[in-house]
């Protein structure tokens, strides 16, 4: 097939499938996985500051020691989380803007879905465990303050304790990983061949 | 910046270049519509950030080809499904269409795009600005895309 012939097909073809719907910007009805991720971020920062609000509010109300420390903790955290988080979506925000080079483009969504994948692993792996830690931080403190010097230190429910922990944080990892790698792997890999194919004849003399 | 009337009234005047890169990466009637609304989606986004520096249709190919390269349905498993299917076109049922969606099919997404700015004129300059690499790659990939077409036209022909 000559290039002229594909010109002039590629042409009909266009003119064919061309439409007469009205033509309108569309509301935030996106399917992409970007737009997808993007509105995600945004649930979580929503979410992670009415946690945090809520945090504040009792850490105010609240009078046991230890239940200030695990909620402030808590706070702490989900802070951190609040950060991390907007620096996802000023990356997203960033990728969505095509209208740079493609190689730009490519390398832009790649970053922001590794970005999303690792923030979410980490999310998943740590989270729950180091709230459960916390807890038992805070129980002890409380237990400590209410008995004073005669408490026995628990070093049984330590040693029991963090083989459990271990396991959690492992099995937690191992399924956040295979749960992400299933909904975006196949993108991700996607991308990187297109990123490779796209650079591959780079250094041609 | 555009407003929106200015903007609605651009894309209607180029409206055949978000087409043609519709028709040329989606064969499937649903996700072409969905390809159409998310190439408007962002170029309205991006119409805040368009300074006129470029061609107006210069840009909306950038954006076109942009998010038809980098889009992908979250619903991975139906669409891989789609993709290998290759389902024809109800309105292709001419042997030229039929050879040309074979020939267009068997293109990575990224020489699709190179096809796309060879056929409608632009330099290789101005193509490798858009798609990001050096001029020099971006005859190398052209010279193998038509010879691939060409052993592809041959092969049909002797069949």
């Amino acid at each position: 097939m000559e290039l002229e012939n594909l010109r002039t097909a590629l042409e009909n073809r266009a003119t064919a499938l061309r439409s007469e719907k009205n033509l309108m910007i569309p509301g935030t009805a996106s399917v992409s996985i970007l737009a997808r991720i993007e509105r995600s971020i945004k649930w979580e920062i929503a979410l992670a500051f009415a946690f945090a609000a809520l945090c504040l509010l009792a850490i105010f109300f609240m009078d046991a020691l230890s239940e200030r420390v695990f909620l402030t903790l808590l706070l702490a955290y989900t802070i951190l989380f609040l950060f991390r988080l907007r620096v996802i979506l000023n990356k997203c925000r960033k990728a969505t803007d095509s209208s740079g080079p493609v190689k730009n483009c490519i390398v832009e969504t790649i970053s922001v879905v590794t970005s999303f994948m690792h923030f979410y692993e980490r999310l998943t792996t740590w989270f729950l465990p180091l709230v459960f830690i916390a807890a038992m931080v805070a129980a002890f403190i409380a237990e400590f303050a209410r008995s004073g010097m005669s408490m026995h230190f628990p070093l049984f429910t330590i040693l029991a304790s963090l083989p459990l922990i271990a396991a959690w944080i492992w099995l937690m990892r191992r399924f956040s990983r295979w749960w992400l790698n299933r909904l975006y792997g196949k993108y991700l890999q996607m991308l990187s061949a297109q990123l490779t194919e796209l650079t591959r004849d780079d250094s041609y003399p | 910046m555009l407003s929106e009337k200015e903007f609605l009234s651009a894309i209607r005047e180029h409206e055949k270049i978000i087409w043609k890169v519709i028709s040329i990466y989606q064969t499937n009637s649903g996700d072409r519509e969905d390809l159409r609304q998310e190439i408007l989606l962002n170029a309205w986004k991006g119409s805040r950030n368009f300074r006129g520096e470029a061609k107006f249709s210069t840009w909306l190919y950038q954006v076109a080809l942009n998010t038809a390269i980098t889009f992908y349905k979250k619903d991975l498993r139906q669409n891989a499904l789609r993709e290998m299917q290759q389902q024809p076109d109800e309105q292709m049922d001419q042997p030229e269409m039929e050879l040309l969606n074979k020939a267009i099919n068997e293109l990575s997404r990224v020489d699709k795009a190179l096809v796309m700015l060879f056929l409608d004129d632009y330099s290789y300059a101005e193509i490798a600005v858009m798609m990001g690499i050096t001029a020099n790659n971006v005859a190398v990939k052209m010279n193998r895309i038509k010879s691939r077409l060409k052993q592809k036209a041959l092969h049909d022909l002797n069949s």
